[in-house]
């Protein structure tokens, strides 16, 4: 007897639409609502923005969900990118303080994982279990030492205090190092008797066949860096140095409009890394990429 | 000059585990030696030891002149053809034939022209702007012995290199790599558990079992006298059939008794004097059997084979299984019985305990 199936794959198409949807809506929201007018928004959204000085006038009132924009304006980005020079800066000190982290990161856990993946020291697997450890402490645990050593160094206050630390991750040495491990061995052999230094096996051999999992790193790494709060707040003082990401919070009641649009702007780098290089962040998490020789 | 001389070479796992003990060969140049024997027999760690990827745990490596045991691959003037090919799946068929002489700083010109040249050799020049992954098998094993030769070694190790072709494109591969051999002016080295490739192929050929080697000869050698039952067994297709049997002597001379039947043999008495009235092993080829109504020798036929040209028929002599290659016309059923004359000229006799050789 066949068995019937629990649920039907309409019925799980529409649940995982339900899911999609409720998903994407802040983003749908936040992108048409950077078309709207500011007396537009603060019709819709006044209740929210007067409550944070009124409370009374909290439970009055109601929040206007609207996706589609009465009149279409760009009048937001006009005054984001042509007005306001401040936002510019935040962005650009974003992408200084991001880019390289990145660089510097895939740079350093591509290195690290090699060794990892080539030498078979005694230390080996007790390094290696070191750096599992490390990874499982989540970052807000690190942050004081960062900030006392940002301290003794001078660093402090400069963002080479938010670089440095964030150039070594041991998540990145980790799958990098799992990823390496599916090379196989016959291709570095092989590199050593086409005479090749260590170098030129890394570089020529093992890195090109790492682009999917370096890849995904150079994403991950992005995102959190491109979204980071904790780091500038504990260790700049100066705010003109402070990210995007710590100043959209700054945004007050009366600039909602520019809200939208700045968010607008700030998640297009994400996207655009996400979209470019989507093939290879599937391939890179999921260790499905095929290095058969 | 590439001649390779192994002194006593043996390979310790983990200080445990013996790969290979007292390894001993001089490879002549421009030789072609074939490392033969069962999966785990160390036969390929040999070669890896050659290379320089293995790590030779005690005795002496010599290629040319020079002892190389401590000298890292890319000194050692070899070039390696894989068992999975190992092409650089990144790299187009001509990086993938460049890349050592780009290594070795070869100027340009000289890398497109060898490139060319051995491409054109080994009928791959419309490959060259391919990856690995377009390309079959056989191609793949052109390209991976295209990479080898445009390096012109003085050595070239071949590590299972057919053994992931379909039989046809085998064979055809086969002959490929003995025009190679010929044409180059390379020492070969070529490991195989495939004893046809061996003995198609090889000048001299090593047998290797648990890390030990059996017998190092030529294929026909080691065809006609095998130094014991697992050379006998594991050269020669259907392999040879191996009977317990007494040897005893009468009158005319000495004969070997098989269940009630007697069969006359003749061979010295010095060598067969040791062994009177004990059970020894007699080994037979299936083409050394031949069924014969006047024949005294019972069998039943178990299964056949028919080849076309040729029949293998599977029988049940007294006991114990034995093939025997028949003419392909002839007709056989299950469970009939055929009578059988033993060709005493060809036979094979050995030790029961040792199963070492007594005389062939």
């Amino acid at each position: 007897m066949i068995k019937k199936r629990y649920l039907s794959r309409g019925m799980l198409t529409l649940i995982a639409a339900i899911f999609a949807l409720a998903f994407l809506m802040p983003t749908v929201l936040t992108i048409t609502n950077s078309f709207m007018s500011q007396t537009e928004l603060s019709a819709n959204y006044g209740a929210i923005f007067s409550s944070l000085n009124d409370s009374s006038s909290y439970v009055s009132e109601r929040v206007n969900l609207k996706f589609i924009p009465d009149e279409v304006t760009f009048s937001q980005y006009f005054t984001v990118l042509l007005q306001s020079p401040d936002y510019l800066l935040k962005f650009w000190n974003s992408v200084i303080l991001v880019v390289p982290i990145v660089v510097l990161q895939v740079g350093i856990a591509a290195l690290a994982a090699y060794s990892f993946f080539r030498y078979q020291g005694k230390f080996r697997t007790f390094v290696f279990f070191f750096y599992v450890i490390l990874m499982l402490m989540p970052y807000q645990v690190m942050l004081v030492p960062n900030y006392l050593v940002a301290k003794w160094t001078g660093l402090l206050d400069s963002r080479w205090s938010i670089i440095l630390p964030g150039c070594f991750a041991p998540f990145s040495v980790f799958l990098l190092t799992k990823f390496m491990k599916r090379i196989p061995v016959a291709l570095i052999e092989a590199a050593k008797l086409d005479g090749a230094s260590e170098w030129r096996i890394f570089t020529k051999v093992c890195l090109p066949q790492c682009r999917s999992a370096l890849y995904s790193i150079a994403i991950l790494v992005f995102i959190d860096y491109w979204n980071m709060v904790e780091q500038p707040l504990v260790l700049l003082s100066d705010t003109s140095k402070y990210p995007l990401s710590v100043y959209l919070s700054t945004i007050n009641a009366g600039e909602v409009g520019l809200a939208f649009a700045v968010a607008t702007i700030y998640m297009i780098p994400s996207l655009l890394l996400f979209l470019h290089g989507e093939e290879y962040l599937v391939e890179g998490i999921t260790h499905s990429g095929s290095v058969k020789g | 000059m590439a001649k390779i001389c192994l002194k006593n070479v043996s390979k310790i796992f983990d200080g445990e585990v013996k790969a290979v003990s007292d390894f001993s060969i001089d490879i002549a140049d421009k030789e072609f030696v074939v490392l033969v024997g069962p999966s785990g027999c160390g036969k390929s760690t040999v070669l890896r030891m050659i290379a320089g990827l293995e790590e030779v745990s005690a005795g002496e490596l010599y290629i040319g002149d020079r002892l190389v045991n401590g000298l890292p691959p890319k000194e050692r003037d070899i070039a390696m053809v894989f068992q999975n090919y190992a092409l650089y799946p990144h790299m187009t068929v001509y990086k993938n034939m460049s890349f050592g002489l780009e290594n070795r700083k070869v100027p340009k010109e000289e890398i497109d022209r060898k490139v060319h040249e051995v491409a054109k050799l080994l009928d791959i020049e419309d490959l060259l702007k391919r990856k690995p992954k377009a390309m079959s098998g056989g191609q793949r094993q052109r390209v991976a012995l295209g990479r080898a030769m445009v390096r012109d070694p003085a050595v070239f190790l071949l590590d299972e290199p057919l053994s992931n072709l379909d039989a046809k494109l085998r064979t055809s591969m086969r002959s490929e790599i003995i025009k190679l051999h010929k044409r180059s002016n390379s020492t070969f080295v070529y490991v195989t558990h495939d004893q046809t490739e061996a003995m198609t192929m090889g000048d001299r050929i090593v047998v290797m079992r648990n890390g030990i080697v059996q017998q190092i000869d030529t294929p026909q050698n080691l065809y006609q006298y095998p130094c014991n039952k697992f050379v006998a067994s594991f050269i020669g297709t259907p392999q040879m059939n191996f009977l317990p049997v007494v040897l005893s002597k009468d009158s005319y001379g000495y004969y070997l008794v098989l269940e009630d039947v007697g069969i006359r043999i003749h061979k010295p008495d010095t060598v067969l004097a040791p062994y009177l009235n004990r059970q020894i092993i007699l080994g037979i080829r299936p083409d050394g059997i031949k069924p014969d109504p006047q024949g005294v020798i019972q069998a039943k036929v178990e299964v056949a084979e028919p080849l076309g040209g040729e029949t293998y028929l599977n029988l049940d002599c007294y006991g114990e299984k034995i093939v025997v290659k028949v003419n392909g016309l002839a007709q056989y059923e299950i469970e009939q019985k055929v009578a059988l004359t033993f060709d005493t000229t060809h036979i094979h006799l050995f030790e029961t305990e040792t199963e070492t050789v007594i005389c062939h």
